[in-house]
């Protein structure tokens, strides 16, 4: 029974040591704060408040899969919001529909930048995402001059607890799925996973590699921008710096859900396991009354645990394969 | 006879120039309906220029002509060739090693426009009816990145057939195959063939062409040779092949080199899981010696082993009358142990480098100056004077590894090797995929080697290979040592009987 259930698929795989060991830390925490951490109210604030996060996890995921990397989403978060923000100060005529359009159509537009510097370059997409980061960036404040936006209208900033949830929990939700069936039941998606395992073979099946790359990196931009648009909901405020260097936080979260960064592996399950192991390491060490400073220690310090987890799984696995047993008298 | 056969594509004065360089000589080529030929010459003789002119990847000079599907043409474009249900399967297999078993199997669902959506039901039933043409199984929800290489190969195949494949075009697929998997892969050719489907096989092993060729064409230098049918009244044989491949006779006879008396290399007992067991024998200094088996027979295994690189179990390694301790490969380059992997693109050579840097990666602590830096001209002395020792033709130090021939790479890699001063060099496979000219060539480098004290071990699964260069061979098979021959004392049948009857 038990050797069956080792063959099952599921239980050797990444994402089921990943959600022991989201149990096992959210126990952890739940006994360190004698039970706070595990309140409903508690896990619904932590859900919401790094869903804008989880969102821009579904494009980072998609991204890695396909081979690549982008590290200029968050930049691409920040102009798509602020954009919005003033859309929304300016325009009396700017409603929800219209202003998150916006949001995403500039998100998607600068993902299409990053595709087209890719593939015309050649040079590696972490390169070029950093390069096209500190340009955006740059630009933005000077730009900006860093001035904050607020007092938004009031269609936008009237907060009601329900309210939240379904945004920040809907948006999530809606990206979590769209996320899911692209990369599952769309050629398209096929086509991502084909490419981040062997690119050779994909141009020799007649993959379009550019259509591939403007999709990907257009994708990565429009969830971004999504994010952006929950993070602004959530803070009522559009500060050119605000999400600037959360950028690993989004990466951790894919790589703890076990994608591979040499492309062609991972899922949409394992990235909301990610998610959710980021969010409860940050939330339950706040409050068991670890300083902030710490958090980033810990999540490294998870990020290469589970690392070795997996690498020692692979060599044991590897020479069970090739080792295991005796040979017979 | 043949002449009356329906022809599946006909080559006719195709010529071929890349630059300066005259691939296809005025070549005319025709291929039968549901045939197997074999496509055999050197590596670079134009094989590989003739498969690309087939499936479109490339256009032949003016005045070439073409006959594929019954239409005239000056050259393929690559939709026609699919159109013809032309298909290559490349030596890289060019697989998705992330995707399953049947997502690769039915991958033309994802770019053909016919096929709406991702349907996964329908991927399956591709899959399973593919697979079941060709009267095998495989684990449809495997990833490829799973499977062994020969498995690979089956989903290559079952991709072309999917797609309604007419012409198979093998690349040498028999390189990194087992005796039993070679077996099971001509099952297949031979199904297919009698399902109507032609095949070109490009190989270098002759006995393999013999065995599964209906005609043999063999081409040298951009030109055809000829084209022969593989019957008894051609009565064609593998000596004969190997000369008309070469351009000269090759006749193999036994030039063993004396051994000399001092013991090299004792193994006493050596176990290692279920790799092998309980393997013992001797190497004497200046010796050639053979392991000879099958792969899975244990072989690599115990080499890597005897490298550092594949910890035992149990037994004692003792190099010149010292029990030593291999923890790593340094351990045993420390030892003067070289190791020619099976694999030379994948472990043995840095194939985006130039010949220099490859060969000098092994001792870059030698060729320090005083200030610790690379001494360039070292350097360049050491790798023009290898170049010179092994008579790699066409290399310059400056030559990207990746543009030389299989043979040359392989020169390469053993200069790679020699480098370290080996007393003990270990060549696993050191002839796979490399053709019979390029062969003699390595032969005759290890029998200098040999001359010049170094002690030799062949591991390998062919029978010649041994037979002509070892006097003294070990058998294994089943990670077992079955015993022990003086190759000296035999004719090559004999010792061939003696290996099929240790298995």
């Amino acid at each position: 029974m038990l050797s069956k259930l080792k063959e099952n698929k599921f239980f050797s795989s990444h994402e089921f040591y990943m959600s022991i060991a989201l149990v096992a830390l959210a126990i952890f925490f739940g006994i360190g704060t004698d039970g706070l951490f595990l309140t409903p109210s508690n896990l619904l604030n932590m859900v919401i408040s790094y869903s804008y996060l989880g969102i821009m996890a579904m494009g980072m995921l998609v991204v890695i899969i396909s081979g690549g990397i982008d590290i200029s989403f968050m930049v691409t978060a920040t102009i798509s919001q602020y954009i919005m923000a003033k859309f929304m100060l300016e325009f009396a005529g700017a409603n929800l529909v219209t202003s998150i359009l916006l949001s995403v159509v500039i998100g998607v537009g600068l993902g299409l930048v990053n595709a087209v510097l890719v593939h015309y370059l050649k040079a590696p997409t972490l390169i070029i995402t950093i390069a096209t980061m500190s340009i955006y960036f740059g630009l933005l404040m000077y730009l900006t001059n860093g001035v904050r936006l607020f007092s938004f209208p009031a269609w936008f900033s009237a907060k009601t607890d329900a309210k939240t949830t379904g945004v920040a929990l809907g948006l999530l939700a809606v990206a979590v799925v769209i996320t899911f069936a692209i990369m599952k039941f769309t050629k398209m998606g096929r086509k991502i996973y084909a490419i981040g395992g062997n690119i050779d073979a994909a141009k020799r099946v007649g993959i379009n590699i550019f259509l591939v790359h403007l999709f990907v990196y257009g994708y990565v931009g429009a969830m971004a921008a999504l994010g952006g648009v929950v993070h602004l909901y959530l803070v009522q405020q559009a500060a050119p710096n605000a999400l600037y260097g959360g950028e690993m936080d989004v990466i951790a979260m894919a790589v703890l859900g076990g994608v591979n960064l040499a492309g062609g592996k991972g899922s949409v399950g394992g990235t909301l396991i990610g998610m959710l192991l980021v969010a409860t390491l940050s939330n339950g060490l706040l409050l068991i009354g670890v300083s902030s400073y710490w958090q980033d220690f810990f999540i490294g310090a998870v990020i290469l645990i589970s690392f070795c987890f997996s690498g020692w799984r692979n060599i044991k696995n590897r020479e069970k394969e090739s080792k295991g047993g005796k040979l017979d008298d | 006879m043949n002449q009356m056969a329906e022809k599946f594509i006909e080559l006719r004065h195709v010529n071929k120039h890349y630059g300066g360089v005259h691939a296809l000589k005025d070549l005319d080529f025709d291929l039968n309906v549901g045939e197997v030929h074999c496509l055999v010459g050197k590596n670079g003789c134009g094989k590989s220029t003739m498969i690309k002119v087939i499936s479109g990847v490339i256009k032949p000079d003016e005045g070439s002509e073409i006959i594929l599907c019954g239409k005239k043409m000056k050259s393929v474009s690559p939709q026609i060739s699919m159109e013809c249900g032309v298909r290559v399967i490349y030596q890289d297999l060019s697989l998705f090693p992330n995707l399953t078993v049947a997502e690769n199997i039915a991958f033309n669902q994802h770019t053909d426009k016919a096929y709406k959506g991702v349907n996964w039901k329908r991927i399956n039933e591709t899959a399973k009816e593919t697979l079941d043409m060709m009267h095998i199984s495989l684990d449809l929800g495997a990833d490829v990145s799973s499977l062994s290489i020969a498995d690979r190969q089956l989903v290559a195949i079952a991709r072309a057939l999917a797609t309604n494949a007419k012409l198979l075009i093998m690349d040498e697929p028999t390189s990194s195959l087992t005796r039993k998997e070679v077996d099971v892969l001509f099952t297949i050719v031979r199904k297919l063939k009698a399902q109507g489907i032609t095949v070109i096989f490009v190989s270098h092993k002759t006995d393999e062409i013999l065995e599964i060729a209906d005609r043999i064409t063999v081409v040298r230098d951009g030109v055809k040779i000829a084209t022969y049918d593989n019957d008894e009244a051609t009565n064609i044989d593998g000596n004969k092949l190997a000369e008309l491949i070469s351009g000269h006779s090759i006749e193999y006879k036994q030039d063993f080199v004396e051994p000399g008396e001092e013991t090299v290399l004792e193994v006493k007992n050596l176990s290692s899981g279920r790799q092998y067991k309980d393997v013992s024998f001797t190497l004497k200094k200046g010796e050639v010696l053979g392991i000879i088996g099958l792969l899975g027979a244990g072989r690599t295994e115990l080499a890597l082993s005897l490298f550092g690189m594949n910890k035992p179990d149990s037994g004692e390694i003792w190099i010149k009358g010292q029990k030593v301790d291999l923890h790593s490969n340094r351990d045993a380059i420390k030892n003067h142990i070289a190791y020619l992997p099976e694999d030379r693109l994948l472990q043995g050579l840095v194939v985006d480098q130039n010949v220099e840097d490859n060969m000098s990666i092994t001792v870059i602590d030698r060729i320090k100056s005083a200030l610790g830096l690379i001494d360039l001209k070292k350097r360049r002395g050491m790798t023009e004077g290898w170049i010179d020792r092994l008579d790699i033709k066409s290399a310059k130090p400056g030559v990207n590894a990746s543009t030389m021939s299989g043979g040359n790479q392989q020169k390469i890699v053993v200069a790679k090797w020699l480098a370290t001063d080996p007393e003990i060099l270990i060549l696993d496979q050191p002839t796979n995929g490399i053709d019979v000219a390029a062969k003699d060539a390595i032969y005759k480098v290890i029998r200098d080697l040999a001359k010049s004290g170094i002690s030799v071990i062949i591991i390998s699964d062919e029978i010649p290979e041994i037979y002509y260069n070892c006097p003294r061979a070990i058998l294994m098979h089943k990670g077992r040592v079955k015993g022990e021959v003086d190759c000296s004392a035999m004719t090559e049948e004999e010792f061939s009987e003696v290996i099929v009857n240790a298995q």
